[in-house]
């Protein structure tokens, strides 16, 4: 019977659901993408470790509670990789144990082999610094082999006794097949392997009772997961298909994952759906080799600071309507105004992963973790900034460019084609909507303050309204020459729209009163032309940030060239044109 | 790990303060401290050297408007002096030099 109260605790001994006599007890580190979970089972005839993972402190906490459990009944020691990726593998063969103990080791075929041939691509070893050691030690227990034997395959231990591995396919009701193993772990209790590949080839989820390890099935289809070397789309789609059947069952209660906490067979279930419907997009998702990570690191950094400089802009407009309501000693509102927006978790946010991408430069923390964190924090500070209320706060179109940028950053990551999912515009009738919109931008009702004189919390709306930091580019005296034909560029009208408003807030940012937008349509492209009497000093500005947009407008077939001849400054932004939209 | 180092110097009616390294949350206190200090004093211009900042984030933010705050009581703008062109890019974006003088 499924319990979803069930809980199961990092670091003690606990019964496993849905059996008598086995228990667990789970390693459970700070969620990494170095070392994964380990759990240990004991059983009456063996003790079962799955993923020891990649830590040397973790292994000798394996080591101790193993050689602890052993004091009270000599077992063999029964090792199992949910998959080779060196974070679970790694230290397979390290486990220090009483002499006499036997040990035996259980994987995948693929997973064997790929260790046994020091593959760095399956084993994604090429994703760590100083190629770490492969694990070589002996893997008797081969799983799910491609040329399966007529009976169950035994392993025989030194006192005589077998380990019997059975093969039992199980019939879906769909018509697929699970393709399961099992063996006996004393007492009548089985320990029941599926092979659910997708992740990896050799990706397997394990069952004892009512609990069901997946390893890292959970996490396939993350962007910076999902591409890895041995990943497979079709495969995963499959296996979360046939992993949701077996959370159907209500035999299962506990999920155990290979990073992280372990959650109810219910919230798996809510999570696999999600799962299914984000896989399902991921046909065409490139290898996410060596060249693709370092690629995305860089475009981690570039992220940062144009996250960072948008978002601190942001804050600073509160606070900067704070201020002022302050000074009518309207304090609360003022305090209101700050509490819609949580500043100081964001900061930390940014802060903290500046630190991380600084220490990068000077340390050996590999390139894929860096991504990776890219990832978490483009995720939670979407999370953040989607708040209703947030959306509601200012119109200043500054939320919305930092979300996109964050989508596009994670659909980047994922192998998504962004760029090309919105409609394209032309040039000319985004350049002057943009303008019309700086234009308008905060023009308070004449009659606001006094229609809201009665109302305290409207008077208070109203008055916030007027205190709002007017558009950068309200005082900007904008000269545009548009081109007389079409100027139909390749690329989104928003996308087109977010960057030309940050080139010119940051043109206004550093000084310039006047500019001048020019767009002609010259050897097939689109020229977009933003000239001030102001130089533009690209450091100044931000040069990560302009990296930034050239890289996206070099996907798009486009460039942009900053100059700062002449004593003045310049940005000339060239696009593929169009013949039609 | 870049940290940030705050000196004051005191002239003749002006406290002058010279802050070197990031100005962001983990960094801010140190800056906070001496500066509303120096602010919260009941006389004498305030005013924030910036030179060798190199990066300000909404927590920096949060610190200039405590002190512009507790020198508006008094009368006073705080005045911040040799301010990078990007963080003075910042700070015209956000709408701060309508309540702060920055010069660079």
């Amino acid at each position: 019977m499924r319990d979803s109260s069930i809980k199961i605790e990092a670091n003690i001994w606990q019964p496993v659901p849905g059996v008598d006599s086995v228990e667990i007890f789970p390693i459970i580190p700070k969620t990494n993408c170095i070392s994964s979970n380990c759990f240990i089972f004991s059983a009456r005839d063996a003790l079962v470790v799955v993923d020891p993972g990649a830590n040397r402190e973790q292994t000798r906490q394996i080591s101790r509670v193993l050689t602890d459990a052993l004091t009270l009944a000599r077992r063999p020691i029964l090792v199992f990789l949910t998959h080779c990726h060196q974070d679970h593998s790694q230290e397979a063969g390290s486990l220090e144990l009483p002499t006499g103990i036997e040990i035996k080791r259980f994987a995948h075929q693929a997973g064997v082999e790929a260790m046994k041939n020091r593959d760095p691509n399956l084993t994604v070893a090429y994703l760590y610094l100083e190629n770490p050691a492969i694990c070589t030690a002996p893997f008797e227990g081969i799983l799910f082999r491609s040329s399966p034997e007529s009976g169950p395959s035994a392993l025989e231990l030194d006192d005589g006794r077998r380990i019997e591995l059975h093969t039992e396919p199980i019939a879906m009701s769909d018509g697929a097949t699970l393709q399961r193993q099992w063996l006996f772990l004393g007492d009548g209790n089985r320990l029941e392997i599926y092979h659910t590949p997708g992740h990896s080839p050799c990706s397997i989820s394990l069952r004892v009772g009512s609990l069901l390890i997946l390893g890292d099935l959970p996490f396939a289809a993350n962007p910076g997961v999902c591409g890895l070397n041995g990943w497979n789309h079709a495969d995963l789609l499959q296996s979360l298909r046939k992993v949701n059947w077996l959370l159907e069952t209500p035999e299962i209660a506990v999920c155990c994952l290979g990073h992280g906490y372990c959650i109810s067979a219910q919230s798996m279930r809510e999570k696999l759906r999600m799962m299914e419907a984000e896989a399902s997009n991921l046909t065409d998702v490139p290898l996410l080799d060596a060249e693709h990570i370092s690629a995305l690191k860089i475009y981690v950094d570039e992220l940062l600071e144009e996250t960072t400089a948008l978002l601190t802009v942001f804050s600073g407009r509160l606070y900067t309507i704070s201020y002022y309501l302050s000074l009518l000693e309207e304090e609360n509102a003022a305090g209101r105004i700050l509490a819609t927006l949580d500043i100081d978790r964001i900061d930390g946010i940014l802060s903290d992963f500046r630190r991380i991408a600084e220490a990068f430069n000077t340390s050996a923390i590999p390139e894929w973790t860096v991504v990776l964190k890219g990832v978490q924090i483009a995720r939670s500070l979407r999370q953040i900034l989607s708040a209703e209320h947030v959306q509601q706060l200012l119109d200043f179109h500054l939320v919305d460019r930092a979300q996109r940028r964050l989508l596009d950053f994670l659909s980047v990551v994922h192998g998504l084609q962004f760029l090309r999912t919105e409609q394209p515009r032309a040039a000319n009738e985004v350049i002057a909507e943009l303008l019309k919109r700086a234009k308008e931008a905060q023009s308070a009702q004449p009659n606001d303050l006094m229609e809201a004189v009665d109302d305290d919390q409207a008077f208070l709306q109203a008055l916030t309204r007027r205190l709002e930091v007017p558009s950068p580019l309200r005082n900007i005296d904008f000269e545009f020459t548009p081109a007389p034909q079409k100027t139909n560029a390749n690329m989104g009208g928003e996308r087109l729209d977010d960057l030309l408003t940050n080139l010119l807030e940051g043109m206004a940012g550093l000084g310039a009163k006047r500019i001048s937008i020019a767009t002609r349509v010259v050897s097939g492209h689109v020229e977009i032309r933003l000239s001030s009497r102001q130089p533009i000093d690209p450091d100044a500005f931000g040069k990560r940030r302009l990296d930034l947009y050239n890289r996206t407008l070099g996907w798009l077939g486009g460039s942009l060239e900053c100059n700062h001849d002449n004593g003045g400054g310049e940005f000339i932004l060239r696009l593929p044109a169009l013949q039609s939209i | 790990m870049a940290e940030l180092e705050v000196t004051l110097e005191q002239l003749e009616s002006t406290v002058v303060l010279h802050a070197v390294g990031p100005v962001d949350s983990t960094t801010a206190a140190a800056l906070q401290e001496p500066l509303l200090h120096a602010a919260e004093s009941p006389s004498g211009a305030v005013q924030l050297d910036l030179a060798k900042v190199s990066y300000l984030s909404s927590a920096g933010l949060r610190v200039l408007l405590l002190a512009a705050k507790a020198l508006q009581k008094r009368g006073e703008r705080l005045r911040l002096l040799n301010v990078p062109q990007q963080i003075i890019s910042i700070l015209t974006l956000a709408g701060f030099t309508s309540f702060i003088d920055v010069s660079s």
